[in-house]
């Protein structure tokens, strides 16, 4: 029988695992710029937190408060589609993170992390995020700049995936109307234009 | 059992223990609330200083040498100047609190008892000190001072010690019960206004009787050789009333009484009714409850000390200790707990520190302002302006009233009055004008009739105390509720 997942954190023991958190934290692209004080400092800001196999980490829907970083176990990202069945997106191992747009504002997550197996995260929170900033200016800058180029970089390759299927989309809809004899298809249609597409994490 | 009924009902008995810890936590903190005065000021000195002590370690420097430096600075240059203000504002305070507080008479109670087999005859005998024509002892019971007691009866007898000088003078008299048919008799020792400094009385050879604070003779039993009957004497309220400008009033007010005959009665007395408001005003529960924590926490080995120790332990483990505790709550809620500590936080320390800057500015300019003009007890009502101007609405008339009951009752001249007034003006334009702006930007967002609502209501809860925390402790329960409410929907939306 698995711990019972409401109280199984009261009596998690305390590992000692400094240095090998130390290492999984520089191997985050968020904390690239940190030197050792830095991610020594950091550790003493992140929240541990211990999971039972299929317990929820974030769940789709609710209101974002961090990111989590996998110190041990493995996370699946499920996504509920429109028939209401959950789509697994990404499978993630140890020194894999997940939900850094929660950093930025409080938007509804767009998916959910499930634990797989027992694991272990250590959690990086928006409050604690502001108070590095207001404490020390220069390091939560460097944090921010990280995050920002993150979150760039996946709109970039988000747009361009949805450039690819306009065009797939508009390919589709071209063939299907010259089978029935109609006139091509305008421009615009098929998806709408914003590029702002929710990513998995 | 069917597993969902099994699991529902796990979840019921789960949710009725919380409710039982947590009421049993409350009653806890209830019952040891009179330690907690060095705490709370412990925790509300870390909690200021605690950015402060961050942006140093954000530097580089070591959070406790961050810490010992802010202690050096803070309470070592200022420690001495802040004991010996602080000295002497627990003695104003405590002077002006007694002041207001002073009952005008003190009943106590002696016990006639006849241990012997013979009925016996006495009377009672009251003589005040000689030279001292105004007696502030009397007997209310019996009513007639000669009587009887029949063997194993028991009678008590009511003195009241109700002093007419308004300088506390130490007051003695002597309580004689001579026994009718003999020469011997039973002395008991009256005293009042501190006529006792803790030993005996001056020039007594001695305590009579047998057992401590009894006397025995004849048979009969007294309770008491000595009764102190403590602090008593005419309050500021009845000297008000009683004083040139009252007296100045009452023509006009006589003039204007057949006009509002109908709502206050036939037989409404200005006077007395002064008097019977203003005690309702500076209720023990209000005046004296306050005097009594400000005691508990001002006395000078707790502030110097006990304090300072505690904040410094708040300042370098705080973090830590928030960590810990929210460490204990269950994943399923620790994002929102975790969100939650943080809208209070952010609502909570601009409008505390906000405040703070405030409560000084406007303590000094009323402190300063009050000496200028000569009134007493400046320093003590300064800092009761400073404090009170917390309170919103209410807190400037507190400083106005206090201040020129204050000038009424020591000097009694109505220019004082008038003096008070136009400085608390001034302070009220000032605090207006350059602080409130910088304090606004960081309060609590409430409708001004929800403040005065919650003000009301905390006043009523505990006194001064209520007041004060009502506004920053209703902006936790609304950002507290709205965080809680958008979390729980959140996760119901699954």
């Amino acid at each position: 029988m698995g711990l019972d997942p409401f109280w199984s954190n009261l009596f998690r023991r305390r590992d000692e695992e400094g240095d090998s958190l130390l290492k999984i934290l520089s191997g985050v692209p968020l904390f690239g710029d940190l030197n050792r004080w830095e991610l020594r400092k950091l550790q003493g800001i992140l929240h541990r937190r211990s999971m039972v196999p299929s317990e929820a980490i974030i769940r789709e829907g609710e209101r974002g408060v961090g990111m989590y970083i996998i110190l041990s176990g493995e996370v699946q990202i499920v996504q509920k589609g429109e028939d209401g069945s959950s789509q697994l997106l990404a499978t993630l191992g140890v020194g894999d993170f997940f939900g850094e747009q929660a950093l930025l504002d409080d938007s509804p997550r767009t998916a959910s992390a499930l634990a797989v197996e027992p694991c272990k995260v250590v959690g990086f929170f928006r409050p604690d995020l502001l108070d590095l900033i207001e404490s020390n200016p220069r390091m939560g800058l460097k944090v921010v700049m990280h995050l920002s180029q993150m979150i760039s970089v996946r709109l970039r390759h988000t747009n361009r995936l949805l450039k690819e299927t306009r065009i797939r989309v508009r390919e589709n809809e071209s063939n299907s109307s010259q089978e029935r004899g109609e006139p091509g298809v305008e421009e615009g249609t098929g998806l709408g234009a914003d590029p702002l597409v929710e990513d998995a994490s | 059992m069917s597993p969902e009924r099994t699991s529902l009902l796990g979840k019921q008995v789960k949710i009725v223990l919380g409710i039982v810890v947590v009421a049993g936590i409350v009653w806890f903190f209830f019952a040891i609330r009179g330690i907690l005065a060095p705490f709370a000021l412990a925790f509300v000195l870390a909690y200021i200083t605690s950015p402060l002590v961050d942006q140093m370690e954000g530097r580089g420097l070591n959070r406790t040498l961050s810490i010992l430096l802010i202690f050096l600075v803070a309470f070592g240059l200022l420690g001495i100047g802040a004991f010996e203000a602080g000295g002497r504002v627990t003695k104003e305070i405590t002077g002006l609190s007694k002041e207001m507080l002073r009952k005008e008479s003190v009943n106590r109670e002696l016990l006639l008892t006849n241990a012997g087999e013979q009925e016996v005859a006495f009377q009672l005998v009251l003589s005040g000190e000689p030279g001292k024509p105004q007696q502030p002892f009397s007997i209310l019971s019996p009513a007639e001072l000669k009587g009887a007691i029949a063997p194993g009866e028991k009678r008590g007898i009511q003195l009241r010690f109700s002093p007419k000088d308004s300088s506390l003078a130490p007051a003695a008299a002597s309580l004689s019960l001579r026994f009718l048919g003999r020469t011997s008799s039973l002395e008991v020792e009256l005293g009042g206004n501190g006529r006792w400094d803790g030993g005996k009385k001056e020039g007594s050879s001695g305590w009579e009787g047998g057992g401590e604070g009894e006397l025995k003779k004849n048979g009969i039993v007294l309770s008491a050789n000595r009764i102190d009957f403590g602090l008593a004497g005419p309050s500021i309220i009845s000297r008000i009333s009683e004083s040139k400008i009252f007296q100045e009033i009452q023509p006009y007010f006589q003039k204007v009484q057949p006009l509002i005959q109908p709502l206050l009665g036939e037989n409404f007395d200005l006077g007395g009714f002064l008097r019977t408001q203003g005690r309702n005003l500076f209720d023990i529960r209000v005046l004296g409850g306050t005097s009594e924590v400000l005691g508990g926490v001002f006395s000078g080995l707790t502030f110097v000390v006990l304090v300072p120790f505690i904040s410094f332990f708040f300042l370098k483990e705080g973090h830590r200790i928030t960590r810990n505790l929210i460490e204990l709550v269950p994943n399923a809620y620790f994002e929102l707990c975790l969100n939650l500590l943080h809208q209070i936080n952010g609502q909570i320390g601009g409008y505390i520190r906000g405040q703070l800057l405030a409560t000084s500015v406007v303590a000094s300019l009323s402190i300063t302002g009050l000496y200028i003009i000569g009134l007493e007890y400046y320093w003590g009502i300064g800092l009761l302006a400073g404090f009170a101007n917390m309170i919103p609405f209410l807190g400037p008339l507190i400083g106005i009233i206090s201040a020129s009951i204050v000038a009424l009752a020591t000097v009694g001249e109505m220019g004082l009055v008038g003096k008070v007034v136009v400085v608390f003006l001034i302070v009220q334009v000032a605090d207006n004008i350059l602080v409130q702006p910088a304090v606004l930007a960081k309060s609590v967002e409430m409708h001004p009739l929800v403040v005065l609502f919650v003000v009301m209501v905390g006043s009523q809860l505990m006194g001064i105390v209520g007041m004060l925390i009502a506004v920053p402790l209703t902006g936790i329960l609304k950002v507290s509720t709205q965080t809680i409410y958008q979390g729980v929907k959140g996760y119901r939306a699954q």
